[in-house]
């Protein structure tokens, strides 16, 4: 081979790889911009996606704004991708909201196809029919025109879920054939995914403080409904179902309890009205299901939005049968201080009309001083109950003998008892210590409630025991009298009670029906009784039972229609016992 | 072709259909067209499987559920109940 030939060879050699160089140089060149550009692509889509998602944010910001999310992403959506039109369908019970923002002029069929595939992509999602539900309709942008006669040919759906439900359908549709790219797709996916979870999780935060809402709803003993602004119930009650005997109801409208109150109140008028004109309503007494009920009726606002109304159901049916006894209770207190002051009024006119003997006007001072003890001693009764709901019933312990007080007591009632042709006597355990520590001024006040009762409903030749005796926690009353040589006739189980000095005074009259017993030492209900149509407050019990439970000791009754009645009260040795 | 196959062209045509009216076209088409071993005709129909079909099946529903969890699920349920002999993927 000659020396030229070689050269060529050489030429040609250095040719082809100073050309494959540059085709590889070149080659790389082509790749760098193409992965620039796809870098550009990527980083456009990231600024879209952050840019959409602040914005957002800065719009809907903490809210459950389905419909604002919707807005936003396709407000934004023509810095992004080409398109002809964007909408969305919102799904509520009641109806469609559909709104398509043009972004070119389309013509109607063209919507209508766009919300044609909409309403089939929910339906198929939600297995259910949607074609026949009421459709608001709302379209901007471009305007419509019938000359373009471009069908859909390209279209994605985005389900809007939120907590795990699909509430609508977001659709981008345009006029050429497969159009838009997957990247523009997953993009728009992508936003939407991340503010339907950030909506899901606020529901899930607000989902919970409802929770507790409704609890707390559900356990007031007002019964409460509350409507949205279509006046569809959001919340109701177990005491508003039970006002109308709706308990068994589970899904409830309006109208149903507006038909439940018919003829006492027209709800729905009314809920419509407080809501329009912004006031709140509140009802006459309404009797329902042998209760007394004031219905209010007020508007629920936020701000200047409407945002439904509350309906309650306040039962009234304890208040006024309070305010029926205090009523009677007062004309019975009046009646008690008439009495004896009509009384002495009609002995001091006949003091001054008439000469009297010497005798005669001893007797006539002699009923003015009994009619004003019986006044002084109503007043007193009143001014104790008074204190006791002051919480101003001072007790003056001391160590005190409760034999000596029985006695004293026994002594103190035995001309009246005599008078009223009744045995009056005592029987007194052994061991009852002669130191226990009590008030004795309001330990005598009840021995007096409890003999004068005790004379006041006896029957002639009937007789009273007052009995005392010491009692053993878990020991038997019965075995514990037996012991002391105590006829005891309380059947009450006694033995979780503490240790206790027990007094009883048992008569022999009529006795309490057990239906009554339970009321006695209620001052307001006592005035029913039997008790009260022989005369008297009444207070007397009430007072009892506060002095007893002042000393942390415990009053009860017990009788045996026909045969008499005992009522007892103790008083606990470890609190009350002097050392 | 084998019975099998067969089964599972008209499942998965039925899978990208139903997603087709759910997502749309454009992104269904997409989707589909991005799992390597299907094969699909101009009107969306899955006509050809290369490779293991339970594979491409559990890729494809993997790729629409992406897009949406419980809701396309729920619909997939309904499609495979169809296909008793066919082994749900996903």
């Amino acid at each position: 081979m000659t020396a030229e030939v070689l050269t060529v060879i050489e030429i040609a050699t250095a040719l082809i790889i100073f050309l494959l160089v540059v085709v590889l140089i070149l080659q790389a060149n082509k790749k760098t911009k193409k992965e620039s550009r796809m870098r550009e692509e990527e980083a456009k889509y990231k600024m879209y996606e952050i840019a959409v998602l602040n914005d957002l944010n800065d719009k809907i910001g903490y809210s459950l704004d389905v419909q604002g999310i919707a807005e936003t992403i396709i407000g934004s959506l023509n810095q992004f991708i080409d398109y002809s039109v964007a909408s969305y369908i919102l799904l509520f019970p009641e109806k469609i909201v559909f709104k398509a923002h043009l972004e070119k002029v389309v013509s109607r069929k063209f919507i209508d196809t766009v919300k044609e595939k909409m309403i089939d992509s929910a339906s198929l999602i939600l297995n259910a029919n949607l074609k026949s539900i009421r459709l608001e309709e709302t379209i901007n942008g471009a305007t419509v025109n019938e000359k373009s006669n471009q069908p859909v040919k390209s279209f994605f759906n985005i389900p809007l879920e939120i907590s795990g439900k699909v509430v609508g359908i977001l659709t981008i549709a345009d006029a050429r054939s497969s159009f838009f790219q997957e990247v523009e797709m997953a993009t728009l996916y992508k936003i939407v995914k991340q503010a339907s979870q950030a909506v899901t999780t606020l529901e899930g935060v607000v989902a919970a403080e409802n929770s507790k809402l409704n609890a707390m709803v559900a356990s007031m003993t007002d019964g409460v409904i509350m409507t949205d602004k279509d006046f569809r119930i959001l919340v109701v009650n177990p005491a508003a179902k039970k006002a109308l005997g709706f308990e068994n109801k589970k899904e409830l409208s309006l109208i149903d309890f507006a038909n439940g109150l018919a003829g006492k109140i027209d709800l729905k008028d009314k809920v419509e009205e407080s809501v329009r004109i912004d006031k709140t309503f509140v009802s006459e007494e309404i009797s329902l299901q042998n209760s007394f009920f004031k219905i209010i009726i007020a508007p629920v606002r936020d701000s200047w939005k409407s945002l439904g109304s509350v309906v309650v159901f306040r039962d009234i049916t304890r208040e006024k049968e309070i305010q029926r006894i205090k009523e009677d209770f007062t004309s019975m207190i009046v009646h008690e201080l008439r009495s004896p002051l009509d009384s002495i009024k009609k002995m001091i006119e006949m003091m001054r009309a008439t000469e009297m003997k010497k005798d005669k006007r001893a007797e006539c001072f002699q009923m003015i001083y009994s009619s004003s003890s019986d006044m002084l001693e109503l007043v007193n009764n009143i001014l104790d109950v008074a204190k006791i709901e002051a919480g101003k019933f001072d007790l003056k312990k001391q160590p005190s003998d409760i034999k000596e007080l029985i006695k004293g007591r026994i002594l103190f009632f035995d001309i009246a008892a005599k008078d009223a042709k009744v045995n009056l006597t005592s029987l007194l355990g052994k061991d009852i210590p002669n130191n226990v520590e009590f008030d004795p001024h309001t330990i005598s006040q009840v021995l007096n409630n409890l003999i004068s009762n005790a004379m006041k409903f006896n029957k002639e030749n009937g007789s009273i025991i007052v009995q005392a005796l010491m009692h053993k926690n878990g020991e038997s009353i019965e075995n514990e009298a037996k012991d002391a040589g105590i006829d005891w006739f309380i059947k009450n189980d006694m033995a979780a009670v503490e240790d206790s000095l027990v007094v009883a005074v048992t008569n022999t009259g009529p006795g309490i029906a057990p239906e009554q017993i339970g009321k006695l030492f209620n001052k307001f209900f006592q005035v029913k009784t039997e008790f009260a149509q022989k005369g008297g407050t009444g207070l007397g019990l009430a007072i009892t039972k506060s002095i007893v439970e002042s000393h942390g000791g415990t009053v009860g009754a017990e009788s045996i229609q026909g045969q008499g009645a005992t009522f007892y009260f103790t008083l606990p040795i470890n609190k009350n016992i002097s050392n | 072709m084998e019975e099998a196959k067969k089964q599972y062209l008209s499942l998965l045509s039925e899978v990208v259909a139903a997603a087709v009216i759910i997502f749309g076209s454009d992104m269904a088409i997409s989707r589909a067209r991005s799992v390597a071993s299907l094969v699909l005709n101009s009107n969306g129909n899955v006509v050809d499987i290369k490779g293991y079909a339970a594979d491409a099946a559990q890729e494809l529903i993997n790729k629409y559920l992406e897009l949406s969890g419980q809701s396309f699920k729920n619909i997939v349920d309904l499609v495979f109940a169809k296909y008793p002999q066919i082994k749900k993927v996903y």
